[in-house]
């Protein structure tokens, strides 16, 4: 080829300015993005998933990981599905994201824990892409990605993740978020002010991946709401895209690949939340795609707890989550269902393991399963196998948890049904009475009434709980069971 | 594939590097010329490659008609049916895709007299980006071959490089092919200085329409969808400034994009504004918005009508002839039409009635009523070209005269923060400051080019990080696209 006629030099040249001015571009995009002035991380608890699982990864094996979207970390509680399963359960899960995202979360899990048994939220199978622009869509499986600890070096799910148009938001904080100087010019002060934008959750509490947020549930005027203006959730939102149902299959492809077991769970919603049957039809979808994957579903929207109004979040969005109570039942249902369907898994819980008790014997959910240790610096026996107006008790604890910020105390009794003295015993409110010093240091006598914990409905243990105010219990004065009057509804 | 996409970025400087380093030689034109093609189509196949047969159906045949009316130089009758060939498709390709549902909806009434349902006869075809500009363009050639004021090519690479060249392919300017098509068979040297003039133009482009074009967007776009009930005075004044600097500042951005990154390949493309909100009159107007189609139909439709029996009524219907059809091109909607009738009206009553008279009063108080009479009119008729319809056109029109309490209750910032809308209006009147600085001095683009290149990296540093900074872009932006895509 003769080049003679074209002055490459000049061109060079021009190339070469083209590039300094690129690169000083993109090094104060880079530089604006190291100081954080766009960052909104502190507004968000993804991160603290994974610095948490990170900071675990030598000192405690988790047997069970859960993957999902807000359906699971709001609606699965960890600690006590660790409790009541046995095995140390954490729920990796991040707002919005689809399952290709919790692919690549997985891929990333693996680096950093073992596990038995991978359940996966079925919320994660939903009608969405992820090239389909949405911005919800997209926003999430950036910050899900940014989350991910090994970010800098995950060019594989970048890639996977990302339109080359939209790649540059998922690099830079700047790109993604420089609408805050329109929308939030404070946080961009805070941002400024701010030293570090994600704090790791403290190595004295045991961060499992819980987000649970709503007390209390759907009220009378929601219920109202249901009737005059119908459901929520319609035909179009019950379908399941091609790519969450290729991804599925890849995520169960890759815990086979590494000898781990897989399940299934679908957390419910209100039932008049979705149009009539269409929570049956989004069952038996679900049931159909998962089908040729051999692995358990656990259909928890069809196993009678989609009913009950109290368990569920206020609101007409059509992602309606679990209320904490709501949680704790769910949870419960699961790991009935986990027992049930993986009894030879490995249980450090069940197994005697030490280590695994003195991890979790300060958290909660664990009394509702195991006695509580005396050695335990967060449990006071007030009675322990007592025979008290007629009734046999096995344990009466105060336990205070130290991991909650909260300054209540849980009240527990616990009464063994089939003990000699208990034969005849029907279930009521437990009425206690104590002595307590209040805190100008006066003596005087309260009452607590505790109630069945109907969510953990164990045939061997009946467990009563309430929570009460930090006080100071000198003594019990007396416990006896008043029988309740049954309300019409269920 | 949009200018404004990270995708084009990596395109374009992949194009710059093969075209300056390895093509662009006097010896090889053809090579280079097929490379302009190849990326063009690859350009406009990045959309919908479907849609690329059309470009290739129309070069083909314009190609081969300018070759027949080459050759039947004397033959009338003949060079009457080749020309009719290359309007036919050209023209037939534009009815059926942009217009055909239009005329169909628009004579459901008489359809139903027959007992057809125009609903029932609807194409579902989708508008192909950008077939309004290069059929006119490809049409310009026939057009002048048959008028014998251009000679027809013998390379039809040439040609076809001409039809698609991407820079413009989509949305202009419309360029004349006694313009444009010399240069695709001339050798381009490298010339450093209007490389980079071209990457400054490109970068200003980009300025205007993510930071003010689409940022006004949003609130146009809100103000639209409103009831006409909620519609006050201030909400459909702003909605009707904004929108107006929305249209001028996103279609003339791309004009600038256009011409930037033909200057970066060495090729000139034709001015397509000239500052048109500050024009003083409705002829004044015209004669700086949208140069390229406006001389397009002064040069193929006015001076045809001029050749008619003439008279001042006659002359009168040759510009609403004209105005009903520039409505027309830009949109299959009798929003459109009526908006081309009105600044045809404009234009024949305002002009000789008002605007000269105001010719006579001292210069810069004439200047400014007369500026700001077409201002004021020109704003107004661009509601009928947002409006969806002619009912929320009506409304956004009502809104301008609502005043009651009621309608004061909405919040007229609408989904604005008070610093969006604060700089909104910052926008406005700073461009429009800058205009005004620009028309009155008017070497100010000349000098930038000239001493250190310092102020010229400054400047282009600063353009590009407001535009990250306070553009409206993103992930939450869903709508980026020209408006003049759509025509």
């Amino acid at each position: 080829m003769d080049h003679s006629h074209i002055p490459r030099r000049s061109i060079l040249l021009f190339f070469a300015e083209f590039f300094f001015g690129f690169v000083l571009i993109a090094g104060t995009i880079f530089g604006l993005d190291r100081l954080g002035i766009f960052d909104t991380r502190s507004s968000d608890h993804n991160e603290q998933r994974w610095l948490s699982l990170e900071s675990i990864k030598d000192s405690v094996d988790v047997d069970l990981l859960i993957l999902g979207n807000s359906q699971a970390y709001t609606g699965i509680l960890p600690k006590q599905l660790s409790a009541s399963t046995g095995m140390t359960s954490f729920v990796l899960a991040n707002n919005g994201i689809i399952m290709r995202d919790a692919y690549w979360n997985l891929k990333e899990a693996l680096s950093l824990c073992s596990p038995q048994l991978i359940l996966i939220e079925t919320s994660l199978m939903n009608s969405q892409e992820t090239h389909a622009d949405l911005p919800s869509v997209l926003v999430s499986s950036i910050r899900a990605l940014r989350a991910r600890p090994n970010f800098d070096r995950n060019w594989e799910s970048t890639l996977d993740l990302f339109e080359f148009d939209n790649l540059m938001y998922a690099l830079s904080p700047t790109l993604l978020n420089h609408h805050l100087v329109m929308d939030n010019p404070e946080m961009i002060k805070k941002n400024i002010l701010m030293k570090k934008h994600v704090v790791a959750p403290s190595p004295q509490r045991l961060y499992l991946g819980q987000y649970a947020k709503f007390s209390s549930g759907i009220s009378s005027q929601a219920l109202a709401l249901y009737d005059s203006l119908g459901a929520v959730i319609g035909p179009e939102q019950i379908t399941i895209s091609k790519e969450n149902e290729r991804y599925a299959k890849r995520i169960v492809e890759l815990a086979k690949s590494k000898g781990i077991q897989v399940a299934f769970a679908a957390l419910p919603r209100y039932k008049q939340h979705f149009e009539t049957d269409l929570d049956l039809a989004r069952s038996q979808l679900l049931e159909e795609l998962l089908e040729p994957l051999e692995v358990p579903f656990f259909d928890l929207q069809q196993m009678a707890i989609s009913d009950g109004p109290e368990w569920f979040q206020e609101t007409r969005h059509y992602n309606q989550h679990m209320t904490l109570r709501g949680s704790m039942f769910a949870t419960n249902i699961l790991a009935k269902a986990i027992n049930q369907e993986f009894p030879d898994l490995k249980r450090p819980g069940k197994d005697g393991n030490r280590k695994w008790h003195s991890l979790f014997e300060s958290e909660e959910g664990y009394l509702s399963f195991f006695s509580a240790k005396e050695s335990n610096p967060s449990v006071r026996f007030l009675l322990k196998n007592v025979k008290t107006s007629g009734i046999f008790v096995d344990e009466l604890v105060v336990f205070k948890d130290c991991n909650h910020f909260r300054k209540k105390l849980d009240v527990f009794v616990k009464i063994d049904p089939r003990e000699n003295e208990n034969k005849g015993l029907e279930i009521g409110l437990v009425q206690l009475a104590i002595d307590v010093i209040d805190s100008a240091g006066n003596s005087s006598t309260k009452v607590l009434e505790l109630g069945y914990d109907k969510l953990l409905q164990q045939d061997d243990l009946w467990i009563f709980r309430t929570v009460t105010d930090e006080i100071t219990i000198q003594g019990v004065k007396g416990l006896r069971m008043k029988k309740v009057q049954r309300s019409g509804r269920k | 594939m949009q200018f404004n996409s990270a995708t084009f970025a990596v395109f374009m400087l992949i194009v710059l590097v093969l075209y300056w380093f390895f093509l662009n030689h006097p010896k090889r034109l053809n090579a280079r010329n097929s490379f302009i093609l190849c990326v063009s189509y690859l350009f406009y196949g990045w959309w919908d490659w479907r849609f690329l047969s059309l470009i290739v159906i129309s070069s083909g045949v314009d190609f081969a008609v300018g070759l027949k009316l080459g050759e039947k130089e004397k033959d009338r009758r003949q060079r009457k049916i080749w020309l009719g060939l290359s309007l036919l498709t050209n023209l037939g390709m534009l009815g059926a895709f942009k217009y055909f549902n239009f005329f169909l909806e628009s004579a459901d009434v008489a359809l139903q007299l027959f007992g057809l349902n125009a609903f029932d006869l609807r194409l579902q075809w989708i508008l192909p980006v950008g077939i309004s500009f290069y059929t006119f363009q490809t049409l310009s050639y026939t057009i002048d071959i048959y008028r014998g004021q251009l000679k027809p090519v013998s390379n039809p690479i040439s040609f076809f490089a001409f039809v698609a060249f991407f820079p413009q392919l989509v949305a202009g300017p419309i360029e004349r092919a006694k313009l444009l098509l010399p240069q695709f068979e001339n050798h381009h040297k490298f010339n450093e200085k209007e490389v980079k003039s071209g990457l400054l133009l490109v970068l200003w482009g980009l300025f205007k329409k993510i930071v003010i074009a689409d940022r006004l967007a949003l609130y146009v776009n809100e103000a639209y969808m409103l009831p006409g009930a909620d519609i006050s005075g201030p909400i459909a004044i702003a909605a009707v400034v904004f929108f107006t600097l929305q249209l001028y500042v996103d279609f003339s951005a791309y004009s600038e994009i256009a011409i930037g990154l033909a200057r970066m390949l060495g090729f000139k493309l034709s001015t397509n504004f000239v500052r048109p909100l500050l024009a003083n009159g409705f002829a004044d107007l015209w004669a700086r918005w949208h140069i390229s189609l406006t001389t397009w139909f002064r040069d193929y439709i006015m001076l045809p009508l001029r050749k008619l029996p003439n008279g001042k009524r006659r002359r009168a219907l040759n510009v609403m002839i004209v105005f009903f059809i520039t409505g027309l091109w830009h949109g299959a909607s009798w929003t459109f039409v009526l908006w081309g009738l009105v600044n045809g009206g404009f234009l024949l009553l305002f002009e000789p009635f008002v605007i000269r008279p105001l010719n006579q009063l001292p210069n810069p108080i004439s200047r400014i009523l007369r500026t700001g009479f077409t201002t004021i009119f020109m704003y107004g008729a661009l509601v009928l070209f947002r409006a969806p319809d002619l009912d929320a056109a009506g409304a956004m029109y009502a809104g301008l005269f609502n005043w009651s309490g009621s309608a004061m209750d909405m919040n007229h910032h609408l989904l604005f923060t008070d610093s969006e809308w604060i700089f909104s209006w910052f926008l406005v009147i700073g461009l429009l400051s800058f205009e005004a600085w620009q028309e009155y001095r008017g070497k100010l683009v000349e000098r930038f080019y000239e001493g250190v290149g310092l102020k010229r990296w400054l400047v282009a540093y600063v353009l590009v990080m407001v535009t990250v900074i306070l553009g409206s872009y993103g992930v939450y932006v869903l709508d980026k696209q020209f408006i003049y895509f759509q025509f």
